[in-house]
């Protein structure tokens, strides 16, 4: 039934993805046990995503699935267990106002297990300053659409030196426009087109820290 | 200095040493394909050294070049700094203007009206008894009651009326006197109608006596080295602390020089031109006057002026009558322009019956809905896919470029100029798309078919275009040994991906619109195409693939340069610019890029109709 469930998730068969995750809670799982599952059936879909077979339109059909999933399991899930997760900060950068690229990005690390924290969009560097520095978020995302905002995404790159907390947090830009010029322009320290590929930094970032910590 | 020779033009010049090759051909005049204004983003630029360099490809090279290409001696026009003399082969971009000014017949009827107009006065000659000044004399014989004091026409005024023997023809502009003419020159009397595209600049020469068009030129225009999108222009005018005054001389001086060609082939001088109007994006007009871009780039897409403005020709430096009057049409939003305005004039769109939807399809797809006393306008981002750029085989509407795809047994293409293909233009990408759709190579989702029973019911030479390869699937166009590089010209997952991306914006506006409207698509009598792109691409096309809103293919109609031609019509009647200023006016802009329903229209309008 696992495996229905994890192929249900990635084929994004909404019905049958949503019946079996009752049938799993009434067979005895733990809520936490099909999260798994259907999490991993997510990075089946952008797997799938990230080598051209899925677009954006079954991204965002996965993230209603999943939605509905939560919708079921949430209020069965610990507290403690829900806030538990590494913090992300992400936004959209000052002087844009897209935000469809980001939040399938935040689904897919909110489904995942991180904790994002979405400054929604036309975000100045000093909120973005501000926030990681509240919450002490190891990873800052920074999503732009229009070319023309990249230049304030390196403001924020600036920023975060000048006031001594760029050794703190890995940044990484995201989004239509950016590419190995605009990591280089801007100092950032990951760019990605892909959301896909956006966890998969995320969890670079973690991998490469833990020995240190 | 070294010399930096280009093939096959055969231009010589000399640069410093350290210049790229691109920076050479700029300063030779040579035109290449580059969309992206040397970032190395876009791979276009591609050159032939003559001799083989001992520099290493850089990695932007090794991305878009093959190392076929490479060892051949290819590399980025963009990417190469020279050090010694050089010998260059270029692929120089064949530009087929006649692609936007070809068509031209005003479907508009209007009252013949333009504001300049000319008038024949015999003034009585001073005399010792009648000392009215020279000035005077001239105002009190036009018997209108607020002529103002025209200094520059003033200047050289006596010796004109004497050597006349005071028998002069007047321009005015309303009230305002714009020349002074020795005799009877009324049937001399000229305008220019002018259309500024990011990517063309096209300038009317019109007879505003009769009315009629003596001819138009059109030619690339010259900001195109900072970049080929408005978004470059602006960075450019931004950034560069002279950028804004570059980008204005730019402009102008690209329009001197048809204005030029159009005198000489007419036997006008440009003295005889007393009148511009002019369109053009929202970006473009600001550049034109010379207005700070910055602040349409990021949002809120903020706009010097929306107003219709207009200035001497000398300020602006334009080859005309120093004293005439040049007229820029308002523009209604950041991204909504005067050119839009244009197109919705020359289509009546404020008072003709029906519900009617024009859409200028381009980067920045414009569009207007026009209906139950309502005209909204919207802009959205499609992205550069239907010129071609973040295309893997991706070019212009020029020469060598596939335009029409069409799939039986085997692929049939159809190539602009008739010889072999170098690459693929927008409407070619959508007609590609929609043969692949109706073949059943691409699914309704955009994905390229993988699984074995669909493969089983491709014709063999079908199925033997598809492959994948290390960045994913493709289907081969037209294979390497009948194109003009050698490679083979493909259509890759990815470029599908950017067609549904940018067709995805075009449709979700018109559904916003619609919304807003509160009607279906099937209420719309008439789809109006407007621009170059709207006359080329295929109708049939278009709907399969979900670029328009579902209407029968006979409700579209392609209306041509309608921008230019709104432009023609502000020239020649004062009641059409008043029309055009009630457009601006009464027009509601939706602004898309915070509308949730906007987001919602568009991943709906990412996938194909489903194929019947």
């Amino acid at each position: 039934m696992k495996e229905k469930l994890l192929a249900a998730m990635a084929d994004l068969d909404e019905q049958t993805t949503l019946a079996l995750v009752k049938e799993l809670l009434q067979n005895g799982y733990t809520p936490l046990d099909i999260v798994e599952i259907c999490r991993q059936g997510v990075e089946l879909v952008g797997k799938s995503y990230s080598e051209g077979d899925y677009f954006l339109a079954d991204l965002v059909m996965s993230e209603e699935i999943f939605k509905g999933v939560m919708q079921i399991l949430e209020p069965l899930i610990p507290l403690d267990v829900q806030q538990s997760g590494v913090p992300i900060v992400m936004g959209t950068i000052e002087g844009d106002i897209h935000d469809l690229g980001k939040n399938i990005a935040i689904y897919l690390l909110r489904s995942h297990g991180f904790r994002v924290l979405d400054l929604g969009v036309d975000v100045s560097p000093a909120q973005f300053v501000e926030s990681v520095n509240a919450c002490g978020a190891p990873i800052l995302g920074i999503s732009v659409l229009l070319s023309f905002c990249v230049g304030t995404v390196k403001k924020v790159v600036d920023l975060f030196q000048e006031v001594g907390l760029r050794d703190k947090v890995k940044i990484i830009v995201g989004g239509y426009p950016v590419d190995e010029q605009v990591k280089e322009y801007t100092g950032v320290d990951y760019y990605t087109r892909d959301v896909a590929q956006a966890l998969a930094i995320c969890r670079l970032i973690l991998n490469d820290q833990r020995p240190h910590n | 200095m070294i010399s930096v020779t280009f093939l096959p033009a055969n231009k010589k010049v000399l640069v410093e040493a350290g210049k790229t090759i691109l920076q050479a051909a700029i300063v030779a005049g040579v035109k290449v394909e580059s969309a992206c204004g040397g970032k190395g983003t876009c791979g276009k630029c591609k050159a032939l050294l003559f001799e083989p360099s001992d520099m290493t490809a850089t990695k932007i090279e090794t991305k878009f070049l093959t190392p076929s290409e490479l060892s051949a001696g290819w590399v980025l026009a963009c990417q190469r700094p020279l050090f010694k003399d050089t010998i260059v082969t270029l692929h120089e971009q064949v530009d087929v203007h006649q692609r936007k000014t070809e068509f031209h017949t005003l479907k508009k009827n209007f009252l013949l009206a333009p504001s300049v107009h000319k008038v024949f006065v015999i003034l009585q000659p001073p005399s010792i008894t009648d000392q009215l000044p020279d000035w005077e004399r001239l105002v009190a014989a036009l018997d209108l009651p607020n002529v103002r004091f025209n200094h520059a026409v003033a200047v050289n005024l006596p010796k004109i009326l004497r050597q006349a023997e005071y028998r002069i023809t007047v321009t005015l502009d309303g009230e305002d006197v714009l020349a002074v003419e020795a005799g009877d020159t009324r049937l001399r009397c000229f305008g220019l109608a002018i259309d500024i595209g990011t990517t063309t600049v096209v300038a009317y020469l019109i007879d505003l006596g009769s009315g009629l068009q003596i001819g138009h030129a059109a030619v690339t225009n010259p900001q195109n080295l900072f970049g080929a999108d408005v978004i470059s222009r602006i960075n450019f005018a931004a950034i560069e602390p002279d950028g804004r005054r570059q980008l204005q001389e730019k402009v102008i001086a690209g329009l001197n020089g048809i204005i030029d060609k159009l005198c000489v082939s007419a036997n006008v001088h440009s003295h005889e031109i007393y009148q511009a109007t002019v369109v053009g994006n929202t970006t473009m007009s600001h550049l034109f006057l010379g207005l700070d871009p910055t602040y349409l780039a990021p949002a809120p897409f903020i706009p010097v002026v929306r107003a219709s403005v207009t200035l001497d020709a000398s300020t602006l430096g334009l080859n005309m009558l120093s004293t005439g009057k040049v007229t820029v049409l308002p523009n209604i939003a950041g991204y909504v322009g005067s050119d839009t305005v244009g197109v919705a004039l020359a289509a009546d769109m404020l008072s003709r019956p029906g519900i009617l939807l024009a859409i200028d399809i381009g980067t920045n797809g414009e569009m207007i809905l026009a209906g139950q006393n309502k005209l909204l306008t919207c802009s959205t981002a499609a992205g550069p896919a239907f010129e071609g750029a973040e295309i893997k085989c991706g070019m212009r509407a020029a020469e060598g470029a596939i335009e029409g795809v069409s799939l039986e047994t085997d692929v049939q293409l159809t190539v602009i100029g008739n010889v072999l293909p170098r690459g693929i233009c927008g409407s070619g990408l959508i007609d590609a798309v929609a043969a692949l759709l109706k073949a059943h190579v691409i699914d309704s989702s955009g994905r390229l078919v993988y699984k074995p029973e669909q493969l089983a019911n491709l014709p063999e030479q079908i199925r033997s275009r598809l492959r994948q390869k290390e960045h994913g699937r493709e289907f081969v166009l037209a294979w390497g040994r009948s194109t003009v590089s050698g490679e083979d010209i493909v259509l890759t997952q990815k470029d599908i991906r950017e067609l549904q991306l940018a067709k995805g914006a075009i449709l979700a506006g018109v559904k916003i619109l619609l919304h807003e409207m509160n009607i279906s698509s099937d209420e719309i009598d008439q789809v109006l195409l407007a621009g170059a792109f709207g006359n080329y691409i295929n109708k049939a096309s278009a709907l399969d693939i979900g670029l328009l809103p579902q209407v029968s293919p006979e409700r579209i109609q392609a209306i041509g340069n309608a921008a230019g031609d709104g432009a023609i019509l502000a020239l020649l009647s004062v009641q059409e610019r008043e029309q055009a200023l009630n457009i601006a006016q009464q027009a509601t802009h939706i602004e898309l890029s915070n509308s949730q329903n906007f987001q919602e229209e568009f991943v709906n309008a990412l996938v194909f109709p489903n194929n019947k």
